[in-house]
């Protein structure tokens, strides 16, 4: 697992994220705003966790994201923080999934 | 046979059209490719009507249809029926969210019980006659013997400006790689109700990441969003397709589409059972029987619907409808990217977005009505649709009763 990024540059990552590749972010729009109201659905939400595990290697643990703290960027780093140097449970294959 | 309209695409718009247009007095042949009317609201298992409602910025004001009319009365019926479920809140937009075989069912009723509609099923237009700048009549194909109808005035519904392009009046299609992306919807039931709040939809999102990344799932999963149906059980599933260089005027290519679509399900489905308590018990997967195309062909008309227009909630002296849907932008399947207008005003339709700049008689209504690549973003939603058809049938019924005077 990698070594966390500070706070700073995570947020100035995840804001840079959001406004290039996944939302029509509104003029004033910083780590404090909310993500839903800006219109961050479930596919944002994807390629977000996507991106985060491909730059910094960090999962956050399934159920532990919730409406209530990851609705802003500053929330969303939190979350990410708590979540580094912790190993991210794999992904639980019970069946053989069929292709 | 003759017509006083001959409507062309059975879809939200061309019911609109045709239910519009009889209602006025004409004679009215509807023609639809497939068995079932609604296009997209039901063949492919489009479930939210946007567009039937004004922007507000927040809930605790009153909401309000952007259309009455047509728009207004189908989907009060649809939800007196039991087809309809809201209006729900979505982030900042209200949709109504409708069971697709409900549309269709609400749809065929609302056609029967007009005398001067003939109906035409599982049947397609393959020629369209002029004399001079006047269309004189169109041809059908189905399984039997062609059928030549002469028309006074012609709505072209197809969403593909079908119409447009056989009678040569002219239209414009986006770039293949801008093209908004085309979306494979299905349904499942059985899956538990609190899976589809909130967190739960997080908890997929998650999840379906964690399965991309890991290299369990594809990463055409990605494209994925979940919704509770109209009814409590049903959850929708709509998987926006990356699908390159998707031409959704090319069999082929809608073939192949498709084929992804299903590909992409039947491999979510089966991981989601086995990863997510909550759909441990989801069975009975519906699929569509057609592609959600989002863009196609756009027709010339006398005024061509900008950006600008959308973004600055233009009004007209000629409009006809009203769009408040603001531009939803899918050129990627990577979610939506939404453009909301000035004070979420919204924007006036002129008839001339629905008049044919070459064909005197051939009006155009639903998706594929004359405007720019963003603003077909925002005109292309059911609601809208609705009303442009309700505007075209209305206007097409007006010419046919003048050439008959």
């Amino acid at each position: 697992m990698s070594v966390p990024p500070d706070d700073e540059s995570l947020q100035l990552f995840l804001i840079e994220i959001l406004s290039s590749e996944i939302l029509e972010t509104p003029p004033g729009f910083d780590e404090h705003s909310n993500l839903f109201d800006a219109g961050l659905d479930s596919l944002g939400t994807m390629q977000l966790l996507v991106r985060i595990e491909q730059r910094f290697g960090i999962q956050i643990p399934a159920g532990k994201l919730t409406k209530e703290n990851s609705s802003t960027i500053h929330q969303l780093c939190l979350l990410i923080a708590d979540s580094a140097g912790k190993e991210a449970p794999p992904v639980d294959i019970r069946v053989k999934v069929s292709l | 046979m003759h017509a006083d309209v001959v409507v062309i695409g059975g879809g939200s718009a061309g019911i609109a059209a045709a239910i519009s247009s009889a209602r006025k007095g004409a004679a009215v042949v509807l023609v639809e490719k497939h068995g079932i009317l609604g296009g997209m609201a039901s063949a492919a298992m489009v479930h939210s009507i946007c567009g039937l409602y004004l922007l507000r910025n927040n809930e605790s004001e009153p909401l309000d249809f952007a259309n009455d009319g047509f728009a207004r009365e189908f989907s009060e019926t649809l939800i007196r029926k039991g087809g309809a479920r809201g209006p729900v809140r979505m982030g900042r937009l209200d949709v109504l969210m409708h069971n697709p075989s409900s549309f269709a069912l609400v749809a065929k009723e609302m056609v029967d019980e007009l005398s001067n509609i003939h109906l035409f099923l599982n049947a397609q237009i393959s020629e369209a006659h002029k004399i001079g700048n006047r269309l004189c009549s169109v041809k059908i194909t189905g399984s039997e013997e062609c059928q030549t109808i002469e028309c006074d005035a012609v709505i072209d519904t197809t969403g593909d400006a079908e119409i447009f392009m056989l009678a040569n009046a002219g239209f414009e299609r986006s770039p293949l790689e801008t093209l908004q992306r085309p979306a494979y919807i299905f349904s499942l039931e059985g899956v538990a109700p609190e899976q589809m709040g909130d967190n739960g939809r997080l908890l997929l999102a998650q999840t379906i990441s964690r399965g991309v990344t890991s290299g369990i799932l594809t990463s055409g999963a990605m494209g994925t969003a979940f919704r509770a149906g109209a009814s409590h059980d049903q959850v929708m599933v709509t998987i926006d397709l990356e699908a390159q260089g998707f031409d959704p005027n090319d069999k082929e290519s809608r073939t192949n589409a498709e084929s992804e679509g299903r590909r992409i399900a039947v491999q979510l489905i089966d991981f989601l059972k086995c990863e997510i308590e909550g759909f441990q018990e989801a069975s009975l997967p519906e699929y569509p029987s057609c592609l959600g195309v989002r863009e196609s062909r756009r027709s010339n008309g006398i005024y061509q619907l900008a950006e600008k227009d959308i973004l600055e909630g233009a009004r007209f002296d000629d409009e006809v409808a009203l769009a408040s849907w603001p531009i939803e932008l899918r050129e990627t399947a990577r979610g939506p990217r939404f453009r909301y207008p000035i004070d979420n005003q919204p924007c006036g339709i002129p008839l001339r977005s629905l008049q044919s700049k070459e064909v005197e008689n051939l009006f155009v209504a639903g998706k594929c009505i004359s405007t720019t690549h963003e603003a077909q973003a925002s005109i292309r939603v059911i609601g809208t649709c609705l009303a442009t058809g309700e505007a075209a049938g209305i206007a097409a019924a007006k010419m046919a009763e003048k050439t008959k005077n």
